[in-house]
């Protein structure tokens, strides 16, 4: 709880001050077709760094799953999901913005841009997944079974920058002066913690949920049980008093 | 109000929802963990 209170506030306030920088303090770019969109990658390269960072955590939490069996790697397995999943959405949305100023359209089918977009829908399919399996244990099974196969398309995504065809650059071919390194950094960094942070709290909200309802699932059982055992003495008694009236 | 200004102003707005939405979900852990202690 308190990790989770000091990773929110420290990164609240280091995204805070590189939005200042980004938006307000940093000149514009020397490059006449971007101007002032170069920008985006100040909210575009933190998202998909941090995305990659959180399906990566969801790939370890799967196969420690697997191998111990405990429901909280499982929970911690799908929260970390949630968040690459918005995450990567955001990264989406905001390279396709670039795209249309930079490459002249929202949507050009790039290596990169496909395939993330196929990432997007793995990680779509494995809540769609969550959701249409009712037993517990099955689902987490599952899940953690089909989010190792899909972790697959993370390094496919990165490699498909280095496809011969790619408009998207490299990291090798970004040119990045210092002001907008450390901006970029204080940024990435600000929200790795806002992840972190993010993990830790609903993770702790999904824990102590799955505990409440298992508590509450022994409390019915234990009802059924003592109203059965009444039933059956009721029973019993009602069989004495007609032998007594016999 | 020129674009990078409001860009700023956005942005900050996001950043205070995420403020809200974090301070929700910590009262809502606070509350489960007291109901956790009383069952």
């Amino acid at each position: 709880m308190r990790i989770s209170l000091v990773c929110f506030a420290i990164g609240f306030v280091l995204v805070l001050l590189a939005v200042y920088n980004a938006t307000i303090v940093l000149p514009e770019s020397a490059n006449p077709t971007l101007k002032n969109n170069y920008r985006i990658i100040f909210f575009h390269l933190p998202s998909a760094i941090t995305s990659f960072l959180a399906f990566t955590t969801t790939l370890i939490f799967s196969i420690l799953y697997l191998l111990r069996g405990k429901a909280e790697y499982d929970i911690y397995a799908s929260t970390s999901a949630k968040a690459g999943v918005f995450l990567i959405s955001s990264a989406l949305i905001s390279g396709s913005v670039w795209a249309k100023v930079a490459w002249g359209s929202y949507w050009n089918w790039d290596p990169r841009e496909t395939i993330v977009l196929i990432l997007w829908f793995v990680y779509a399919g494995y809540f769609a997944l969550r959701v249409s399996i009712e037993d517990l244990e099955t689902k987490a099974k599952n899940s953690a079974i089909y989010s190792i196969f899909g972790y697959a398309v993370i390094p496919l995504s990165y490699l498909s920058a280095y496809i011969g065809f790619s408009l998207h650059p490299t990291t090798s071919e970004l040119k990045i002066g210092v002001d907008v390194g450390l901006t970029l950094g204080m940024m990435v960094f600000g929200f790795i913690l806002l992840y972190f942070a993010f993990l830790t709290l609903e993770g702790r909200v999904e824990r102590i949920i799955l505990l409440l309802e298992e508590i509450k699932e022994v409390e019915e059982i234990e009802e059924i049980k003592v109203f059965e055992e009444t039933k059956k003495k009721k029973g019993e008694d009602g069989s004495d008093d007609e032998e007594n009236e016999k | 109000m020129d674009d990078l200004t409001a860009v700023f102003v956005s942005s900050v707005v996001v950043l205070v929802f995420l403020l809200a939405l974090f301070l929700t979900t910590f009262m809502k852990v606070r509350d489960l963990e007291k109901r956790l202690k009383n069952v």
